[in-house]
């Protein structure tokens, strides 16, 4: 039994990984790794970057706005509100601006679609109060 | 500043942190153990082939060096197969 099971989870989705064979994440008092086996373990994750190491000897890197790990049962859960997964280091940095930039793009054009629909719903309400005044 | 701006510095400083962490050289003890290690996975199979080699020829009649030449070259094998793995292992 030299790996165990990794599920990442945040608000957005949820991610499972079989066999992982170690993970290396850090909390307020320094840096720690997590093998199979381990005993029962909760961590609360700092700010900044994770990684763990999957049964093909690939790194993936997870950077975090921190979050909760538990381990028990040879199944490690981390959960946190928002993670970024990739598996190249020297590019994580990059992908995550990115993808905050992405994020913020969504919500100005939900926002502006909102504000649109609002502004027609006023517009289609003022046609109607002028017909109905017609009627009278 | 914001939970945004934290999380990339704070990316940023983990990333710099760990190929800092790769490209430091590595110590003397780091060095002696390292060697050490491929050493010892190297002639250990080496000196046990001979001490088998040689057991198995006292047990034949007359001289005989046969066995233990051929389980000291098997164990040269081996040693340089340990140590090819561990070292591609580790790089």
């Amino acid at each position: 039994m030299n790996t165990f099971a990794l599920v990442l989870c945040d608000s957005y989705n949820t991610q499972h990984f079989a066999s992982v064979r170690q993970f290396i994440g850090a909390d307020d008092s320094g840096s720690f790794g997590i093998r199979a086996g381990h005993e029962h373990l909760v961590a609360v994750l700092r700010y900044g970057l994770a990684r763990f190491e999957d049964d093909d000897g690939h790194w993936h890197y997870l950077s975090m706005p921190g979050g909760v790990l538990h381990f028990r049962g040879n199944q490690m859960t981390v959960t946190s509100v928002r993670y970024y997964l990739g598996e190249d280091r020297a590019k994580i940095h990059d992908q995550l601006a990115a993808e905050m930039q992405q994020a913020d793009s969504d919500v100005h054009t939900s926002h502006a679609s909102l504000t649109e629909i609002e502004h027609a719903l006023i517009r289609r309400l003022g046609e109607m109060s002028g017909k109905q005044q017609e009627w009278l | 500043m914001s939970d945004r701006e934290r999380q990339l510095e704070e990316t940023a400083r983990d990333v710099r942190r760990l190929e800092d962490h790769e490209k430091r050289p590595a110590g003397l003890f780091g060095i002696m153990f390292y060697g050490g290690t491929v050493g010892l996975l190297f002639v250990t199979p080496i000196v046990a082939g001979a001490y088998l080699g040689r057991w198995i020829d006292t047990l034949i009649e007359g001289y005989s060096v046969r066995w233990t030449v051929s389980l000291i070259v098997l164990g040269i094998a081996l040693g340089a197969y340990n140590a090819y793995r561990y070292i591609k292992e580790r790089s």
